[in-house]
């Protein structure tokens, strides 16, 4: 039930450290104003680099297509995989964000807080710094029954501005009641999320509302850049990570309209497209339990099945991510439960989309089933238990595509920067740690806790 | 200072983009290897003969090689190619070792007069004779030693292993190799194993040893005697079954047991080696292990005829000295040679060692591991799967069954003085190869 989503550590950092790192210096998390030319050579080399990368995959894939034949499980597998992520890849040059088309339609922000007290201040103000006509930009800040000064720090802003509103729960209820109420106190056209970690970059909101001139978009993604990247390797690795996930997977999946995660950090849904859906949203089960976590992704789910959803790549946000290993994998396997409820769902309806996009989004259920035993085949069974061969393939494979990962982000990201080698190594860390949860996360699905502990530190964006 | 710092961060991050190739640099041999292994089809032409100059010190050397008068040694290989493994001779080792035959005035025979001999049947054979033998069918050996036998006039027996043959392994010769091989007229084919070419668990503790040597391990349990004659016969039977099927040319008259151990040298039943043995000569009339090397002589147990393995190192120099170390003294010394008997510690009173040390010599651990035979992994793993050969620590008995005055010619050569006791099943002991490589630098026989 705990939605609030601020460590310890954050909390600490909390609002100072976002005004200080939106005002001073942004590390390699902003662009791009001081990229000199040596960072422009470097990220030539880089681009240079990674189609050589591709093209030694795809000319070695098919030269020995063969495997397919000598080895058909496996072999199928691993051309199935090494098909789909460099088909992310391609699609995500095709995607272009939405033209300017002067659209300003009336917003709703709402933004759930649950202790809260020393983050959501700043995060308030962020929103209403938003270069957005004030009379069409409505804030909602839902106390959900917070047993700290958060409902205080919310009255000392709305004080200040009448564009700021207040819903306070006397008792705490749930994340997706505080949104619902939000939403259902409002009346603007779209409704956009915030999480109250995410600071908003000022033009982000125009920026993502041009998507909407196309009737039959239900809701759209902004793209969330990490906002603490130089605090650990943890955070480094998820700053390249994310910009993968956002610039290239959601790119991806927006070519087809079937973005498929808005994510809490920043997404705006059209009020038509929800408004029918806010009831078994906010009271979704899932084997006979409340479903707590993952909302966004429920919420997506809800409207994609009649709507499209998009992705928009200038509608900038940051976020804090979890900075240390421990609530970095308990996010993860919260992630990958939600994921596990709602593939379900997705799995049921994706086909009637376009035949591109759900074939993506089947395999994107299907190859995650499959990776953890591809690799205790690769890496555990065939040297320990049937002896010899150590698994270069299967690691140069994996080498090659966290190669591509990281080069992605070093050619475009706009200075060229060391952080890239995190996105490397993230790959790995990824197969080590994060691969084997899959099988956990199915398996206690049902479990709504965010963590181990009831205050664990948590973000429910994806 | 922040300046620095900060050039040197800079360098460093430029630096990762070459430093990541690193690891696919590394990687590159091994792909290509596994590649090969897994994918390319690997030529199977056979490969020319290489040329070969001796001096002419060496070939007066071979040139003198004495002659020998009912004996016949043979001669075994695994694979001609050029890694350097163990089991592998290169191609141009072989070609110098078949030149140094030739040379010697050796003919090699083939497997039916080389079995006529064993029946006492000596016509037609010539002055020098020799039985050279490849073991397992493998493609390297078919593709390396072809011509070099064409070239010298020399024939051939290959030790087929019958699932390979039938299971089409890149490594292995298939059934329409090995029938053009037979057509040639250079080749005889004879059985090596059914698929019985592999350990087997015989204990908890995971050891493991020769299929024919060992009863195995069904879950918790070893496999009752019955199962193991069961299972052995059944393998040789199937093997000879498939060879009949697919060979036209196949007249089963010998075997060559793999890893030259059926159970005579190491085994976890004492019924084992009398079982198998009798039933191999049932079904053959010669069976060859590897060890006691030596020349066959009428006086030879046809249960168990020794060869000389020919390994990575043996060059023809040391195959000559093998050989002509190894010619049979005359018929009074060959008598004495066989005096020791089944069932008796025998030692060598020049030597004085003690006599009946322990009844039953421990059994030497397996320390090889036969690799699983998945199609895929079997191929990579080939390098290793060679048989090793059985060693046993204690000395060798009959020195002149291959090297009758070894001992004498070579007292600088530290020697362990461990009797040996010749279990009641296996009627010679074994003779370890070791010794007789380091037989290269004596001198001639006088």
């Amino acid at each position: 039930m705990h939605f609030a989503i601020r460590s310890l550590e954050v909390r600490a950092a909390g609002a100072r450290e976002m005004a200080r790192r939106l005002l001073g210096p942004i590390g390699p998390g902003a662009v791009s104003s001081s990229a000199s030319l040596l960072d422009h050579i470097l990220r030539l080399v880089s681009g240079v680099y990674l189609i050589a990368i591709v093209v030694a995959i795809v000319a070695y894939k098919t030269a020995f297509i063969e495997v397919v034949v000598v080895d058909p499980v496996f072999g199928i597998y691993s051309v199935i995989v090494c098909t789909y992520i460099l088909s992310r890849f391609f699609l995500s040059l095709l995607y272009r964000p939405s033209r300017d088309h002067g659209l300003e339609p009336s917003v709703a922000l709402v933004v759930p807080a649950f202790n809260e007290e020393e983050a959501i201040a700043s995060s308030v103000r962020a929103i209403l710094d938003l270069d957005y006509p004030e009379s069409k930009l409505e804030v909602v800040v839902i106390n959900d029954g917070s047993t700290d000064g958060t409902l205080a720090a919310i009255q000392a802003v709305a004080a200040e501005t009448p564009r700021v509103r207040v819903i306070d729960f006397p008792e705490n209820k749930g994340k997706r009641a505080a949104m619902a109420a939000g939403i259902r106190a409002t009346t603007a056209e779209m409704v956009a999320f915030v999480d109250s970690d995410s600071v908003l970059e000022p033009d982000a909101m125009r920026s993502l509302v041009q998507g909407f001139a196309d009737p039959t978009v239900g809701a759209i993604a902004g793209h969330a850049d990490v906002l603490n990247v130089s605090d650990s390797w943890i955070t480094r690795m998820q700053a390249v990570r994310y910009y993968v996930a956002f610039r290239v997977i959601k790119a991806a999946e927006s070519v087809f309209g079937t973005v498929s995660c808005c994510s809490g950090c920043f997404s705006v849904y059209r009020r038509s497209a929800i408004l029918p859906h806010l009831e078994p949203w906010e009271n979704q089960h899932f084997l006979r339990r409340q479903a707590t976590y993952g909302d966004d992704r429920s919420l997506t789910n809800y409207v994609l099945r009649g709507w499209k959803t998009r992705y928009d790549s200038r509608a900038l946000s940051h976020t804090i991510v979890p900075d240390n290993f421990g609530q970095f994998l308990r996010q993860q396997l919260r992630w990958k439960r939600s994921w596990t409820r709602e593939s379900l769902i997705v799995a049921k309806f994706i086909w009637r989309k376009h035949p591109l996009g759900s074939m993506a989004a089947y395999l994107g259920i299907l190859l995650p089933l499959v990776a953890p035993i591809v690799a205790c085949r690769a890496i555990l069974w065939i040297p320990f238990v049937q002896g010899g061969r150590t698994p270069v393939l299967y690691l140069v494979g994996i080498y090659a595509m966290a190669l591509i990962y990281g080069l992605y982000y070093a050619c475009r990201h706009g200075r060229y920067a060391g952080l890239w080698m995190y996105g490397v190594f993230f790959v790995f860390f990824y197969l080590a740690f994060l691969l084997w949860q899959t099988y956990y996360a199915i398996a206690t699905a049902a479990n709504g806790s965010w963590g181990t502990r009831p205050s664990a530190p948590a973000k429910a964006a994806s | 200072m922040t300046t620095l710092k900060h050039v040197i961060v800079r360098i460093l991050t430029v630096l990762l983009l070459p430093v990541s190739l690193l690891p696919i640099y590394f990687a590159l041999p091994r792909l290509k290897a596994e590649f090969s292994h897994v994918i390319k089809e690997p030529a199977r032409d056979t490969l020319a003969s290489l040329n070969v100059v001796f001096s002419s010190q060496e070939k007066a050397r071979w040139s003198k090689f004495p002659d020998y008068r009912n004996a016949i040694p043979v001669l075994t290989y695994h694979g001609i190619n050029d890694r350097n493994d163990v089991y592998s001779v290169s191609r141009h080792s072989f070609s110098a070792q078949m030149e140094m035959l030739d040379g010697a005035g050796f003919e090699s025979v083939s497997i039916e007069q080389y079995v006529r001999f064993l029946n006492g049947d000596s016509e037609g054979l010539p002055e020098k004779p020799v039985l050279i033998t490849f073991d397992d069918g493998r493609l390297d050996s078919y593709r390396g030693a072809d011509m070099v036998l064409a070239k010298h006039g020399f024939r051939a027996t290959m030790f087929v292993i019958a699932s390979a043959a039938e299971a089409d392994d890149n490594f292995y010769l298939n059934w329409n190799e090995l029938n053009q091989m037979a057509e040639s007229g250079r080749w005889d084919l004879q059985e090596h194993a059914g698929a019985g070419h592999h350990n087997v668990r015989h204990g908890r503790n995971g050891a493991s040893g020769p299929f024919y040597a060992f009863r195995q391990m069904v879950g918790h349990e070893l496999e009752t005697f019955a199962d193991y004659k069961q299972r052995v016969t059944q393998d040789v039977l199937e093997g000879k079954r498939l060879m009949a099927e697919h060979l036209p040319s196949f007249r089963p008259l010998t075997f060559a047991v793999p890893y030259g151990n059926y159970g005579q040298q190491e085994t976890n039943d004492r019924r084992i080696p009398g079982f198998f043995d009798g039933f191999l000569r049932q079904h053959f009339k010669a069976v060859f292990v590897v060890n006691p090397a030596g020349f066959t002589t009428k006086h030879t147990p046809r249960g168990q005829i020794g060869r000389y393995e020919v390994r990575t190192y043996t060059t023809a120099g040391r195959l000559f000295n093998w050989l002509r170390n190894g010619v049979p003294a005359g018929r009074g010394q060959e008598l004495l040679a066989n005096w020791c008997r089944p069932g008796w510690t025998c030692q060598p009173r020049r030597r004085g060692g003690k006599r009946g040390q322990d009844a039953s010599s421990p059994s030497i651990p397996v320390s090889q591991q036969q690799p699983v035979t998945d199609g895929l992994q079997f191929a990579s793993a080939q390098p290793q799967s060679q048989p090793q050969p059985q060693r046993v620590s204690a000395e060798p008995r009959q020195q002149s069954q291959s090297t009758p005055s070894q001992p004498r010619r070579q007292p600088s050569q530290p020697r362990k003085k461990v009797p040996v006791t010749v279990p009641k099943t296996a009627p010679a002991p074994v003779v370890p190869s070791a010794p007789l490589d380091a037989l290269e630098e004596l001198p001639g026989v006088p």
